[in-house]
């Protein structure tokens, strides 16, 4: 197991340096100048002298490596640094990847984004996952029944409707029509929890970008489930236990939902990225100010520093949890281990 | 639920090697279980009245849509213009019609330009083993790339380029066919590797080689035209991703300019009259709905009725 472990990380490592250069060779394609947003009086030389010293007239390769450096060792030690109060090497001067619009770190601004993104889409994950479990289950359990015709309509629908379409139909509907919630998503409240209205009003604006994700995420995962419940439903030893006496509860619950669960958890943690990629539209159409509202703006403003940053970072958990995903089908399936 | 003589004849045409009678009755076979699948069928003849409502529906319907006309803007719908008008006095339906047409294009060139870099890709990869390798880790690093991402950042950079080149319509259409062709071949070619792999070890690839049948002919007559099952199912669900894609990219404003109405365009541009008129957003955004929902429906009948373990079920 030790092995499986380490030889699947050992190659998660090269996709992670190849991905990297493929996202900054796209990237420095791109027409943006740190110097575009300097004022215009700004003397021809001066604007050069400020480009090499940002080191933009280097060879690509080695923009590249420096990139590399700041990502994956100055900013984690700095992360180190901030979060313990230690001070490793030269902490004063370590130089940091800087946003050009904002003109600050560009992992400081995307930590302040992260909390919105995280509130909103991982309950929204969440609640789709326990939603779509126990339909996928029964549907499958009760294969062409009333619950299974109706269950496989409504995840076919759900599967099918992009999120911002239900997500503009949603306010159409609770916001124009019934004023039940407030259309766009206020980021600047923060949440009183001695204040029941405080609470209330977070909880109003979170309902519907919420019901609108998690019901699109529980639809695709709950015909997942359902077809890999119903692939064990047949097997030969769903037979045998039905036949030594086991109860029916126990026969679904526990033996065949061991076994058809494995693919279903892996599918789960495959998901975990797609959360960040959901993050651009939903945020969009309710207008929550988090990450995928940070990379629309930061590609509409030529920001390349800050969208390198963000493209990376989604990268990095695709890879980091295709890992997970890899790693967890070993555990729980012995014969993937020895491929 | 197949009948025992249906099994017993798929079985036989599946016997049958290079049998020409018998191998049209898989065919028939499949679509005689492709018809069994209610939501296939309604699918494929939803899908058949969309495509033909964008195809003939401007010409029958007759009103330009891109004509202003400012005296009748934001109108509710009437006899004159069924939907109404936008904010500029154009016709909702027209445009409709019409942005279905560029939707639907979009849908299915990107699908064909996925679908042949994953077949080739698959086919190469399975046949040739010393491609093997470094093919499949493209596809392993392909589907670890953060796609939506990378997608607007790549049409945000070249989307000036191209509308020099090209013109700004065939420009845009090309770069998003392009985008979205070049980020969805991974399944495909994943699948069709598969199938490849066990079709080469088969006794009729043995013969075709013994008797000096050139490579290019074996692939091309033996091996392709046995992975069109799982093709064709990849190419339903590919039609669904791009037309999902294309509006995805047209709602973050990142697709088609506004001057190109496509339902995304549509649905995007509604969305700041929602209060005035729903009906521009809402009418779009069900007939995105309902193409893709009948695309997937086409695939899942298609698969039930190519997979005999499904079709005995």
């Amino acid at each position: 197991m030790g092995r499986y472990i380490v030889r699947r990380t050992l190659f998660a490592i090269p996709t992670l340096v190849v991905i990297s250069l493929i996202i900054f060779a796209i990237l420095d394609l791109a027409p943006g100048d740190p110097t575009s947003q300097l004022p215009l009086t700004l003397p021809a030389e001066v604007r050069e002298r400020i480009r090499e010293s940002l080191g933009f007239n280097d060879p690509f390769f080695i923009r590249w490596v420096k990139w590399m450096q700041l990502m994956f060792v100055n900013e984690p030690l700095n992360a180190i640094d901030s979060s313990f109060g230690t001070c490793i090497g030269d902490c004063e001067n370590r130089a940091r990847i800087i946003s050009w619009s904002s003109r600050a770190p560009a992992l400081d601004i995307i930590w302040q984004r992260l909390p919105q993104t995280l509130w909103v889409l991982g309950i929204a994950f969440v609640i789709g996952i326990l939603i779509a479990i126990p339909v996928g289950v029964y549907s499958a359990y009760k294969q062409y029944s009333m619950f299974d015709n109706v269950g496989t309509f409504v995840t076919m629908v759900g599967f099918s409707v992009p999120v911002f379409f239900t997500g503009v139909l949603a306010i159409v509907i609770f916001a124009v029509w019934l004023k039940w919630f407030p259309s766009f998503y206020t980021t600047t409240h923060v949440v009183d929890w001695t204040s029941w209205d405080s609470i209330w009003f977070q909880i109003k604006q979170m309902i519907m970008p919420i019901t609108v994700l998690s019901l699109f995420n529980a639809a695709a995962l709950s015909r997942f489930t359902r077809a890999s419940v119903l692939d064990n439903l047949n097997e030969d030893y769903v037979r045998t236990a039905r036949s030594k006496g086991l109860r029916e509860n126990k026969v679904v619950m526990t033996h065949v939902m061991r076994n058809s669960m494995i693919p279903v958890v892996t599918l789960i943690a495959l998901q975990v990225p797609g959360i960040f990629a959901g993050a651009i539209i939903t945020e969009q159409i309710f207008r929550i100010n988090g990450l995928g509202q940070l990379l629309i703006a930061a590609i509409g403003q030529s920001d390349v520093p800050m969208v390198q940053t963000l493209t990376f970072m989604f990268a990095f958990l695709i890879v980091v949890f295709n890992l997970i995903a890899d790693v967890t089908y070993g555990v729980m399936d012995p014969r993937i281990r020895y491929d | 639920m197949a009948t025992t003589h249906e099994r017993i004849e798929e079985a036989t045409s599946l016997l049958t090697p290079g049998g020409g009678e018998l191998h049209r009755s898989l065919r028939q076979d499949v679509w005689r279980q492709f018809k069994k699948h209610k939501g296939a069928v309604v699918g494929l003849v939803l899908l058949g009245l969309i495509v033909f409502a964008t195809i003939f529906g401007p010409m029958l319907y007759g009103i330009d849509p891109y004509a202003v006309d400012t005296s009748i803007t934001n109108a509710p719908p009437s006899p004159d213009h069924v939907l109404g008008t936008d904010n500029l006095g154009r016709d909702v339906l027209a445009r409709v019609l019409v942005g279905g047409r560029i939707s639907l294009a979009v849908g299915f060139a990107a699908m064909l330009f996925g679908l042949v870099l994953g077949a080739g890709i698959g086919i190469i990869s399975g046949y040739f083993r010393k491609l093997d390798g470094p093919l499949m880790r493209v596809t392993d690093l392909f589907l670890a790339l953060p796609i939506l991402p990378l997608l607007l950042v790549i049409i945000m950079l070249w989307r000036e380029p191209l509308k020099a080149a090209f013109g700004e319509e065939l420009g845009i259409f090309l770069l998003v066919v392009f985008v979205i062709g070049v980020t969805s071949w991974m399944q495909t070619a994943r699948v069709v590797r598969g199938d490849v792999l066990s079709l080469k070890e088969e006794e009729f690839v043995l013969a075709a080689n013994s008797i000096g049948t050139r490579r290019r002919n074996v692939i091309m007559r033996h091996i392709l035209p046995n992975t069109m099952s799982p093709i064709m199912v990849s190419a339903a669900l590919g039609v669904a991703v791009a037309i999902i894609t294309e509006s995805a990219l047209s709602f973050l404003g990142l697709g088609f300019p506004a001057s190109f109405p496509t339902w995304g365009r549509l649905l995007f541009d509604g969305t700041n009259y929602l209060q005035i008129s729903p009906l521009r957003s809402i009418v779009p955004g069900i007939l995105i709905s309902l193409t893709v929902m009948s695309v997937n429906y086409i695939g899942d009948g298609l698969r039930d009725a190519i997979d005999p373990r499904l079709r005995s079920r």
